[in-house]
């Protein structure tokens, strides 16, 4: 829009007055004088015929009786009238009678009427004829130079000139009171609207009053800014929404990570100022993978909305906690009183989830393994303490899970370690480095090899043996427990048919399924396909599940078991009392085996109550009609007390290592048709070693 | 009032008796035209108290005068009078005279003429330096080139007679030296 005013308003709207008035008066002065000038001379005109009358009526005698004096005298008497410069008396024969003139120099008359001058511009001359009563008897000549009328003029030119100048005055003053009215509201108009650009903000309003355009301007200037005021706001409310959105979880509404790491940052800034101490929580949930893979996305997000609830619901007003990630959770602990303050906080959030959660029809157990970093001790950036309190979450899910772990220096060591070991375990799940050894499993009763369990072993060509407690924990967060765990069962079922034609019995073989490989979509399949390549019959094959699978949408995992026991497959719960060791849930599961975890036969020696125990847990087994397998049998001590207690099965190294060979083994117990002696009491092959447990 | 025509004629005459006298020449019959012609002007600024059809000049003296006189005014007319001159008049018909022109220098002929037309209603004009001095009304004096006009308002008035004041302007104004 161009407003094709150049300079001021103000000057303007003066220059037009102060020209309109200019305008106006010249006009009406100069018709003035113009008429006056007309007037004058017609004035003049008619004094001089007057006067020329007069003079030639007292000129007649004169005239008459030749008497050049007397008319001399009489044209003197023209001397009264300033203007008339010369007069010229003819006689009846139109030649000089008599002449006057005002002053020396001016010409004289000429001798003959006809001879007189051309009347000039400047002057007003009158010839009138000189009659005594009827009959002529001369002619006077007048004339008048034009001094008075000009003098008249020029008075009346200094009256115009001064009633300009007042009317210029009295124009230019009604010009700026104009410019006033009109100018003044808008160049009020103009500083408002700077004002509102330097402090850039539309709140401010102009004060507006009458009627007028200029108030019209005025209202419409305030409805713009009003406009844009709200236009303003909504923005701003748009940004402060989009700042909230960007700085919340949708999902769960906590806030994100970024909104996480603003506060992070400034929870540290402020316990550094006033020496507080601030632990940071770094929460993964355990298992949740499987509920999103197995039970789709929908549901995955309602268990994580009913997690972030729960867990915010024991967190304290003054924490924090947000949703970092995925299934990934912190908190940020701003005062931390004690130390051990943060492990009370986190068991008290694992508390809280280990309550079964319901999503529409399923019930899914679900456990979290939570890192936990203090500032000042551990870290004093924030990257640090996350990095931190993520490694110590890691190391709490190596850990076994469902715990909470503070960080150690070393973990930053392990972590690195992590990330080296699972680069090489992708390489050597491919490059054949990883090997299924076995490990016999004897039936107490009978005293025979009833089975091997396959356990994957990992030969490195630098670091050597590997042990299963570093890298089965690496594969199951990685994924590749998924490939690794498909090349063990593939080689345990090939392995195990060629074992059929030595034993005098059937011996099964014993895989060990992580819940990551199980709750895969196509896990049935996949060992039905394995079934049908190795042509072994199910019933030799006996899958190992741990209690980690009972986390996770339960009723999929059971129909899972049920179709694998509905095609002849044995199916055992792995390490039983180490996870969840939830006795609720093992009716409803079709197990047949239960596999007593290591650590209570290792009590055994130290803690006599253990008997008790296990006596109960292999009652209630039988009672459900599932066998029980004690595992991590290393003494004859061990393995007196085992067999008091009705177990089913039992497996050590007091009955036989794992080994990469076991048809040597096979063929030597199929020679020595049993384990008998050693069963009975001899130590047959002394185990002084404590190896790590052949758990894979 | 008088037509175009008649004004011209008017001017060729008033003219021809106007200007005459003040001719730089100043020979005897021009004196004798130039006085017909201030006679004549005479009528037009006097005015008689009964003023009849005719002006009848009556003229006494030198007859070459009294000849010009009636060359130049004859027929004439004056105020819408016409204007009738009278050579030498008899005493009855001096007295009919409503002017008369006393070409006489002798005080004893002027004031024998005088005698007659006073208190009649009868303009005396004469010619010699001491007419209106002996009673005479108007004096038609020959001062070297011009004539000089004197006037006894005394005499005028007790003719019963006014003179323009326009003429007496002009005029000199004498009074009576002894007489009645």
């Amino acid at each position: 829009m161009e407003v094709p005013w150049g300079s001021g308003l103000g000057a303007k709207i003066t220059a037009v007055v102060l020209a309109a008035t200019s305008i106006a008066v010249g006009l009406l002065a100069g018709a003035l004088l113009l008429l006056d000038w007309r007037s004058s001379r017609a004035m003049l005109q008619s004094r001089l015929t007057t006067l020329a009358d007069v003079v030639g009526q007292n000129s007649t005698a004169a005239l008459d009786f030749s008497d050049k004096p007397a008319a001399v005298q009489v044209l003197r008497a023209l001397r009264q009238e300033p203007p008339v410069f010369a007069a010229c008396l003819y006689d009846a024969r139109e030649r000089l009678f008599a002449e006057y003139q005002r002053e020396p120099g001016i010409r004289s008359c000429p001798s003959s009427r006809a001879q007189l001058w051309p009347e000039g511009r400047d002057v007003c001359r009158v010839v009138r004829p000189v009659y005594r009563g009827d009959e002529l008897v001369g002619m006077l000549f007048l004339e008048s130079d034009l001094e008075e009328v000009e003098k008249r003029a020029r008075r009346l030119l200094l009256v115009a000139g001064g009633l300009a100048l007042a009317s210029l005055g009295i124009g230019g003053a009604a010009g700026s009171l104009l410019q006033r009215r009109v100018s003044r509201p808008i160049f009020e108009l103009v500083r408002a609207m700077e004002e509102v650009r330097a402090r850039g903000s539309f709140a401010m309003r102009v004060e507006v009053s009458g009627k007028g355009e200029i108030a019209l301007l005025g209202h419409g200037f305030n409805n713009m800014l009003l406009e844009l005021e709200r236009n303003e706001e909504e923005k701003k409310r748009a940004e402060a929404k989009l700042q909230v959105q960007a700085r919340t979880d949708a999902l769960t509404g906590l806030p994100n990570r970024r909104l996480f790491g603003e506060q992070l940052a400034q929870s540290l800034a402020a316990a550094r100022r006033e020496s507080r101490t601030v632990g940071l929580l770094y929460i993964d949930l355990d298992g949740f993978k499987l509920v999103n893979d197995s039970l789709g996305h929908v549901t995955g997000d309602r268990l994580l909305c009913e997690v972030a609830s729960r867990l915010q619901s024991r967190v304290r007003q003054s924490d924090l906690l947000a949703r970092v990630g995925g299934d990934e959770f912190t908190v940020i602990l701003t005062t931390l009183n004690r130390r051990g303050e943060g492990e009370l906080v986190a068991k008290n959030l694992l508390d809280t989830l280990a309550k079964a959660f319901r999503i529409e029809e399923h019930e899914i157990t679900i456990g979290a393994s939570i890192g936990i970093s203090i500032f000042p001790d551990h870290a004093d950036t924030p990257a640090d303490l996350l990095w931190q309190a993520d490694s110590a979450m890691y190391a709490a899910k190596r850990g076994g899970r469902n715990r909470a772990a503070y960080f150690r220096p070393e973990l930053g060591a392990l972590v690195r370690e992590r990330l080296n070991l699972e680069n090489q375990l992708r390489r050597a799940i491919g490059q054949g480095e990883i090997q299924v050894h076995y490990q016999p499993e004897f039936e107490v009763g009978t005293q025979r090899l009833v089975r091997f369990e396959a356990l994957a072993r990992w030969q490195h060509p630098t670091l050597g043996w590997v042990p299963p407690s570093k890298f089965i924990p690496i594969a199951e967060e990685s994924g590749l427990i998924v490939p690794l765990g498909a090349y063990v069962m593939e080689r345990a079922c090939m392995d195990a048919l060629k074992w059929q034609g030595i034993a005098p019995q059937p011996v099964q073989v014993a895989v060990n399924v992580s819940s990551v490989q199980f709750n895969q979509e196509s896990f049935i399949d996949e060992v039905v396909d394995v079934l049908r390549r190795t042509a072994l019959p199910p019933k030799l094959l006996q899958i190992e599940l741990t209690e980690t699978v009972m986390m996770g949408p339960v009723e999929r995992s059971a129909q899972k078991m049920k179709r694998l026991r509905e095609l002849g497959i044995g199916l055992a719960i792995d390490d039983f009392g180490t996870g969840y060791s939830c006795l609720s849930y093992l009716p409803n599961l079709p197990f047949d085996a239960l596999k007593i975890d290591r650590s209570f036969v290792k009590d055994l020696d130290t803690k006599p109550e253990t008997i008790a125990l296990i006596r109960s847990l292999v009652g209630l087994a039988h009672n459900i009609g599932m066998r029980v397998i004690v595992e991590g049998v290393e003494n004859q001590q061990q393995m007196d007390v085992i067999r008091e207690l009705a177990a089913n099965e039992i497996q050590g190294f007091l009955l036989g290592r794992p080994t990469p060979d076991p048809m040597a083994l096979l063929a030597a117990h199929a020679g020595r048709a049993g384990v008998t002696g050693m069963l009975d009491g001899g130590a047959g092959e002394p185990t002084n070693k404590k190896d790590e447990s052949a758990r894979s | 009032m008088i037509s175009g025509r008649r004004w011209r004629g008017w001017m060729a005459m008033t003219t021809l008796a106007v200007v005459m006298p003040a001719a730089a020449l100043w020979a005897q019959h021009e004196e004798r035209s130039v006085r017909a012609a201030f006679v004549y002007n005479l009528t037009k600024y006097v005015e008689w108290p009964h003023p009849g059809k005719e002006l009848v000049i009556g003229f006494v003296g030198d007859d070459a005068v009294g000849e010009t006189l009636q060359k130049v005014l004859a027929s004439k007319s004056s105020a819408e009078r016409t204007i009738r001159v009278v050579l030498s008049p008899s005493d009855e018909g001096l007295q009919q005279c409503d002017l008369v022109y006393v070409g006489y220098s002798s005080k004893e002929k002027v004031r024998s003429i005088l005698e007659k037309v006073r208190n009649r209603n009868i303009l005396s004009v004469g010619e010699s330096d001491h007419f209106t001095l002996d009673g005479g009304m108007v004096g038609l004096v020959r001062m070297g080139d011009e004539i000089q006009i004197q006037v006894n308002l005394a005499e005028v008035q007790a003719g019963g007679l006014k003179i323009s004041s326009r003429l007496l302007n002009l005029a000199v104004i004498v009074g009576s030296r002894g007489g009645n």
